[in-house]
């Protein structure tokens, strides 16, 4: 019996589940109890708040239903380090992971494998207040140096779009992280703009998947903001699948939703769909460069830290 | 029946209409003020709450961002829930909670402000809203907004919730309020304004009806409209009826002057029908009692009719401006006693009674000796006419300080009062008094003794009750020579 078999055994017990909580009550945005049976799941780390991961993740999962007739369940995660580890513990068999994640889940899972990559899409963006940039002298230019003696935010400690990426970037400018007067961590990049039009920070970086640079800052916070810095296209997001040598059906679902993924373009509405909720112009299969010759940039870097690289008063 | 002919006002019309466009304005106006003002006012409280709520988010989602492996596995508890909020405190009644499997936990110092079931109630109703938003107004002047984000993870996680009190809505109600009574100001000042508007507006008409009131019908060569100064839209109109005035004036100027010349024509044939009666009456003693009879009869009617061509001719000189009407001092109790002579000659069958015996120097007044007499003479006929056959008929005759006037006073059938005035109007005889059989009267007499007396500066009246009989007094200026 494997692994969908196990799964199924709690199904027997949902109705007794269902007798037992009828006296507790439960939330209006709790999940329903799932009744399909799963053929594989997926998970992420949540970058965003969680509704839109949810939102995003639903069009995927219809997508991927749709393209290749599996049942794949989100299972969301708490946080960065939650989400790797699911696929670590067999929790989960498909994670969309960033460099860091995908370099971490490589390394600790000899089965783990990038089953597709984003077309080079992907740009680091620095955004700071419009009026301090209207307030440079005429000839100056901001720039990564800018972040000098200043509040800084990244993303997540374990985010690499939106913190090792911005750090790399640093380190290729020759700064050091303590140039910054101060810098802080917000694992939900969408809150990071509302933070500097708050005036609670100087600099924030957030990623840009598209031509429009500043897609990441909402409509309403358009005017308050501009990009002050940004970095050159690159990859950043993959996909890591957990593979099984000895089983033939997973090897299958799995071609079938790399297919499904390499698929993915804006030509039908499901494709749109998915595509536009993420920014991507779509997924390729993995190349030398990525995430391979990444990942061993990516492992100098964080050797040259001695592990993870922090924000000093972080 | 009359329902059927109600007039209508095209002001009222048109002051109704305005004031209920005005009215509907003022409603459409209110409610889709109202209904932007909730709207607007909720994005932007949503907006600012969106904002407001992530400093707090941040502290509880770095901290799950920190949790370790095996601490996410092992999430949630209601312990978690609170610290994750540890730390976390807001003033002025803003509070923030976590809630989801484990229960709700709320910040420090919340339940200051609130009840747990309050918090949950507030809670699952902005998560339930599809923006995570709502706004409870079960407090009018304080209403709450609540805002819900949904932590990272699954239902074990739940959501963080944040609220805060609008103060600023009693602020916001009063503005409405001021709005709300200026638009009501706005429309009873715009119900005025429309009111002296149409007053502005409908002066012209007024104008026209009243210049129309004043019209006469003996006077229509002064009739005519003045377009100068007249709406335009007013001018088809006042020309059309300056065009009719003027076929008016013709036709009656037509009427005049065949008035006129049949009178001035027929007066000669009847004088010489009537001469040639009185002559044959006077000179033939041998005619039989019935062709006398017949000669009596035919020289009255002709002299009747004599009568009537002068009233004809005389109204006809008048309305020509050719009547002559002397202004000047005359002995008024000589043409007085001479008109109660000639009347009683005339009437021999009535009792005429004077009172001029008490009067036995000359009393001067101002005016036409003649016309005064054919004044007396027409009245004096009229109250034998409408009295019983023989009846006693009574002149008067009284001087009042710069006035003299001259009654006649019969005890006929009397005139009702609201016939009083028009009996001295141009054919007109007052409603229900009948005259004597083989009499008739043309409506003229009165209407020339008015025109004659004020030709002479006096004036004539009547005091009269029904069936206990009239006076008529003339009135004359009192000559001081």
């Amino acid at each position: 019996m494997g692994w969908i078999g196990l799964w199924r055994w709690p199904l027997l017990f949902a109705p007794l589940l269902l007798l037992t909580s009828c006296t507790q009550e439960t939330l209006p945005g709790a999940s329903p109890v799932e009744t399909q049976s799963i053929d594989l799941r997926i998970t992420e780390p949540p970058w965003e708040p969680q509704a839109q991961m949810s939102r995003r993740m639903k069009h995927l999962t219809t997508y991927l239903k749709a393209s290749t007739g599996l049942t794949v369940k989100y299972i969301p995660a708490i946080n960065y380090d939650h989400s790797y580890s699911m696929m670590e513990r067999g929790h989960a068999d498909l994670v969309l992971v960033g460099v860091y994640g995908g370099y971490r889940l490589l390394k600790a899972l000899p089965n783990a494998r990038p089953l597709v990559v984003q077309k080079p899409s992907y740009r680091v963006v620095m955004l700071a207040r419009r009026r301090w940039m209207e307030k440079l002298d005429s000839g100056e230019e901001p720039s990564l140096a800018s972040v000098k003696g200043r509040r800084v935010g990244f993303g997540s400690r374990f985010s690499g779009s939106t913190f090792l990426q911005p750090m790399l970037a640093l380190q290729e400018e020759g700064l050091d992280p303590s140039v910054m007067a101060h810098c802080t961590h917000e694992p939900v990049q969408r809150h990071l703009p509302i933070q500097v039009a708050n005036g609670l920070l100087d600099f924030v970086f957030v990623p840009s998947f598209s031509d429009q640079q500043d897609h990441f800052v909402p409509e309403s916070l358009r005017d308050e903001l501009a990009v002050a810095w940004i970095g050159t296209p690159r990859r950043n997001d993959y996909v890591v699948a957990l593979d099984r040598p000895d089983d033939s059906q997973r090897k299958e679902q799995l071609r079938l939703v790399q297919e499904a993924f390499l698929n993915l373009d804006r030509s039908s509405l499901d494709g749109r769909v998915v595509l536009n909720a993420r920014g991507f112009p779509g997924y390729e299969l993995p190349t030398p460069e990525f995430p391979q010759m990444t990942n061993q940039r990516l492992e100098s870097l964080l050797a040259m830290y001695g592990g993870r690289p922090i924000c000093e008063d972080s | 029946m009359n329902n059927r002919h109600r007039s209508w006002s095209i002001a009222r019309r048109l002051f109704g209409i305005s004031l209920l466009l005005i009215l509907l304005q003022s409603v459409i106006s209110s409610v889709v003020t109202t209904q932007l003002r909730r709207h607007f006012f909720h994005e932007h409280l949503e907006e600012t709450l969106s904002r407001q709520i992530v400093s707090s988010y941040n502290v509880i989602s770095d901290r799950l961002d920190q949790l370790s492996v095996d601490q996410a596995y092992a999430c949630c508890s209601i312990d978690d829930y609170r610290s994750w909020l540890e730390g976390l405190s807001f003033e002025n009644g803003k509070a923030g909670l976590i809630i989801g499997a484990a229960g709700l936990q709320a910040t420090r110092d919340a339940d200051r402000f609130y009840g747990t079931t309050e918090l949950s109630r507030y809670a699952k109703d902005a998560i339930a809203s599809s923006s995570g938003f709502t706004v409870d107004e079960a407090d009018e002047d304080v209403p709450l907004a609540v805002k819900a984000v949904k932590l990272p993870g699954g239902d074990q996680t739940g959501f963080y919730v944040y609220m805060r009190p609008v103060y600023s809505m009693p602020l916001v109600r009063t503005l409405m309020q001021i709005k709300l009574v200026s638009e009501l100001v706005l429309m009873l000042a715009l119900a005025v304004a429309l009111l002296v508007g149409l007053r502005l507006i409908f002066r012209p008409v007024r104008r026209i009806q009243s210049d129309l009131a004043g019209i006469e019908l003996n006077r229509l060569e002064s009739a005519e409209l003045s377009s100068r100064d007249r709406p335009r839209e007013f001018q088809p109109l006042l020309q059309e009826f300056n065009g009719m005035v003027g076929r008016l004036r013709r036709s009656s100027a037509d009427q005049k002057q065949f008035a006129s010349t049949i009178s001035h024509e027929f007066r000669t044939p009847m004088t010489v029908i009537s001469g040639f009666i009185q002559s044959v009456l006077n000179r033939d003693e041998g005619l039989r009692v019935q062709s006398r009879d017949a000669l009596m009869l035919a020289n009255r009617e002709v002299l009747r009719l004599n009568r009537m061509l002068s009233d004809l001719l005389d109204l006809s000189r008048a309305d020509n401006n050719q009547l002559k009407v002397l202004r000047e001092p005359f002995d008024c109790l000589t043409s007085f006693r001479e008109a109660f002579h000639l009347a009683q000659a005339a009437f021999p069958g009535n009792t005429i009674t004077v009172n001029e015996h008490e009067f036995e120097t000359p009393v001067w007044a101002v005016g036409d000796p003649d016309r005064l007499v054919q004044c007396l003479k027409n009245l004096i006929g009229n109250s034998v006419k409408y009295s019983e056959l023989n009846s006693a008929i009574e002149l008067h005759f009284e001087v009042q300080g710069e006035c003299v006037l001259f009654s006649v006073v019969d005890h006929g059938q009397g005139i009702p009062g609201d016939q009083q005035e028009r009996i001295f109007e141009r054919f007109q005889r007052a409603e229900g008094v009948t005259l004597r059989r083989g009499d008739s009267s043309s409506g003229l007499g009165l209407s020339i003794v008015k025109m004659l007396m004020e030709g002479m500066g006096g004036g004539v009246r009547v005091e009269s009750e029904v069936g206990i009989g009239s006076r008529f007094i003339l009135t004359l200026q009192r000559s001081l020579l």
